[in-house]
């Protein structure tokens, strides 16, 4: 098997760094995978494969960071697109097609009573812990430390250009920890409007970890007994799990629940969905952006649900990622390497079970990339509908050879 | 103010310690300091001091006061300290030694050595040799000065304990330097050399050159990454927040 070269890539990326900072910033940085392993630049998609500016072909294992949920190019989505795009994209009003997503939301998601529309999942989190605020009158939020909801100064995980002021109201608990949760609401009795925490615990670089028995339960009820909001961050896990949210999946009941990622399969659409209860604290917070009500995005989302309820994508991204783990953890076996996926299956996180400083994973993903499977070595991966077993096959393939390599290098 | 405090923390903890380094290798300041058997206190009013203790052709700096220095200043406040540090002509209270007044003279003469390598023309740089001890000059200032920061700047010790356990190796490759970090129950500490200990992470420079611009804030980091010049391996936010210490040090050095 020919590795991939990037000389096309390294080349644009030079050309990049004259006018863009850092070349490539914020999650497609180079500095976060493997430099000299992986593409920098993608020129076209098509179901769960991509190609670069090269001319390499990946296997797609990280989907867009998650938006490619049925895959590239995906026809149907395309086509909703197209038909909208004869009539115009953005106007002085939102169009009917947001109505119809509205009512689309509302009536996969149990606890949604209302749904409002933004851009990317940052948009929405942060709106819905400023309607938790409207709502309680209260000025403290809760997060986990190591969660992530978008780049807004409260919540970002970079440490520029921040001042003091930004997490004055900011409080961290620890996630599977109901006591943590606890003393803190005890420490800011009576001050905490919400809590925003995403279904399960997927930080960067380390475990994800599924929410452990009593967790969600104790939440609710510190939620109700002190009046705070519970706000389900779903941007990455939302419909990858369940089309009734994540929070179905898990067991429990956000009052807020927010999407993006997996709505408009590539299409720049986020939303919240909420209970009656809040809708007109909801109405107060001004929520808008110039192509906020675009309706070539809205017209993709319909396409994209329309087409996860009718193949069942859900289902297949699960089954789809339950063999990946598998087969990943069985060939690590066989070459006497211990291999560990965590994370629900639609949505892994892997590495070597018996290092934290992820030295193999690095070497093990670089060199999978370098022959056509996009694995992330610090990050987790989205699976989408569109992988079939043609890409398992392929991959345990190519995973076979990456894992010799690491044998060969790190002996265990 | 703490800011000024933080700051002359880092003239007297991280830079100053530097003369060390500079005796060895300059032999203009070997031959300064060859006789000389003194020390020489720096001490802020309310705030941090350090003792140059010079002996037999050697420069030891120690941190603290010692009980009867040859020369002792004392600067009423930070702000003087920076002030001098910054090239302004500030004169501290020498309350001690004032008849050493040669001696504070060649003084000044060996903190001038320092600094023709601290802020080296580019007539010093293009000497390889004097480059490479450049390089090892900035990155220990900016090693010691990261850590004075976390220690002293109370948004900096946030982010110092965002800092996994374990160990940074830095290694400037085709000739240069290398020294290492240690995040520890004490919080950090660093080293020159290779680790004692297997690193977690491992942060990699092309060469000199490419150290070299990015101590002296004329390289993109970001980009040097992305081309290769710079290599992370291991686990990326033990260096990335390591990194955002050295974000706020030059943040005080540009004040």
């Amino acid at each position: 098997m020919a590795l991939y070269k990037y000389d096309k890539s390294q080349e644009l990326f030079k050309r990049a760094t004259q006018l863009i900072p850092g070349g490539i910033y914020g999650h497609f940085t180079p500095a976060l995978t493997v430099p000299g392993a992986f593409p920098y630049y993608a020129a076209r998609g098509e179901g769960p494969r991509y190609w670069d500016v090269d001319g390499n072909e990946f296997i797609d294992y990280m989907c867009a960071y998650g938006p490619m949920v049925i895959g590239h190019n995906n026809p149907n989505v395309q086509k909703a697109v197209k038909e909208q795009m004869e009539f115009g994209s953005t106007f002085n009003h939102p169009g009917e097609v947001m109505i119809k997503l509205a009512e689309k939301l509302t009536g996969l998601i149990k606890i949604a009573d209302w749904a409002v529309f933004a851009k990317n999942g940052a948009d929405v989190c942060t709106w819905a812990t400023m309607v938790a605020r409207e709502y309680t009158g209260k000025p403290k939020i809760l997060m986990a430390k190591g969660g992530y909801h978008g780049t807004h100064a409260w919540c970002t995980p970079g440490h520029g250009g921040l001042i003091e002021e930004d997490r004055r109201n900011i409080h961290m608990i620890e996630y599977n920890n109901i006591d943590s949760v606890r003393q803190m609401v005890e420490k800011y009795k009576g001050q905490v409007a919400g809590i925003i925490l995403t279904p399960y615990h997927h930080p960067t670089f380390v475990d994800s970890q599924l929410p452990v028995d009593g967790w969600w339960k104790g939440v609710r009820e510190i939620c109700d007994s002190e009046g705070m909001l519970l706000i389900c961050d779903d941007v990455r896990a939302g419909f990858r799990l369940s089309l009734g949210g994540s929070h179905e999946y898990f067991g429990f009941e956000p009052d807020i629940a927010c999407y993006c990622k997996a709505i408009g399969n590539g299409y720049a659409i986020s939303a919240a969905v909420g209970k009656d209860e809040f809708k007109s604290a909801a109405g107060k917070v001004f929520l808008t952006g110039s192509y906020w009500a675009g309706a070539l995005e809205m017209a993709a989302a319909m396409a994209t649900i329309k087409e996860l309820e009718d193949t069942d994508g859900v289902a297949k991204m699960l089954s789809f990622g339950s063999k990946l783990k598998e087969g990943l953890e069985s060939t690590a076996r066989s070459h006497g390497l211990q291999y560990k996926v965590t994370g629900p299956p639609s949505i892994p996180f892997c590495r070597f079970a018996n290092e934290n400083n992820l030295f193999r994973n690095q070497l093990f993903c670089g060199e999978a990339t370098k022959r056509g499977a996009f694995f992330h070595p610090t990050h987790n991966w989205f699976i989408s509908a569109a992988h079939t077993d043609k890409e398992f096959n392929d991959t345990m393939e190519i995973a076979d050879q990456a894992f010799a390599i690491v044998k060969k290098e790190f002996g265990s | 103010m703490e800011k000024e405090k933080v700051l002359s923390g880092i003239y007297l903890k991280a830079v100053l310690p530097l003369l060390e380094e500079v005796v060895e290798y300059d032999e203009t300041a070997a031959k300064l300091i060859r006789k000389w058997k003194a020390s020489v206190m720096f001490h802020v009013s309310d705030g941090p001091a350090v003792t140059l203790k010079f002996r037999k052709g050697k420069v030891e700096v120690v941190p603290g006061k010692v009980a009867l220095p040859t020369i002792a200043m004392w600067f009423t406040s930070a702000e003087k300290l920076n002030r001098m540090f910054a090239g302004e002509n500030v004169i501290p209270v020498v309350w001690k030694g004032i008849r050493h007044v040669l001696l504070l003279k060649r003084f000044t003469q060996l903190t001038d050595r320092l600094n023709y390598y601290m802020q080296p023309t580019e007539e010093v740089v293009k000497d390889p040799k004097d480059k490479v001890f450049v390089v090892k000059l900035l990155m220990l200032a900016a090693l010691r000065g990261a850590i004075e920061v976390a220690e002293n700047d109370p948004h900096m010790a946030e982010i110092a304990e965002t800092i996994p356990s374990g160990t940074i190796q830095m290694r400037i490759l085709e000739g240069g330097s290398s020294a290492y970090v240690i995040q520890g129950e004490e919080g950090l500490s660093y080293g020159l050399g290779e680790a004692p200990v297997a690193p977690d992470a491992i942060m990699e420079f092309k060469n000199p050159d490419v150290a070299l611009g990015v101590f002296q804030g004329t390289t993109d980091s970001m980009a040097a990454l992305g081309a290769g010049d710079i290599r992370i391996r291991g686990l990326i936010p033990m260096v990335d927040n390591f990194n955002a210490l050295l974000d706020g040090l030059t943040k005080y050095l540009d004040q």
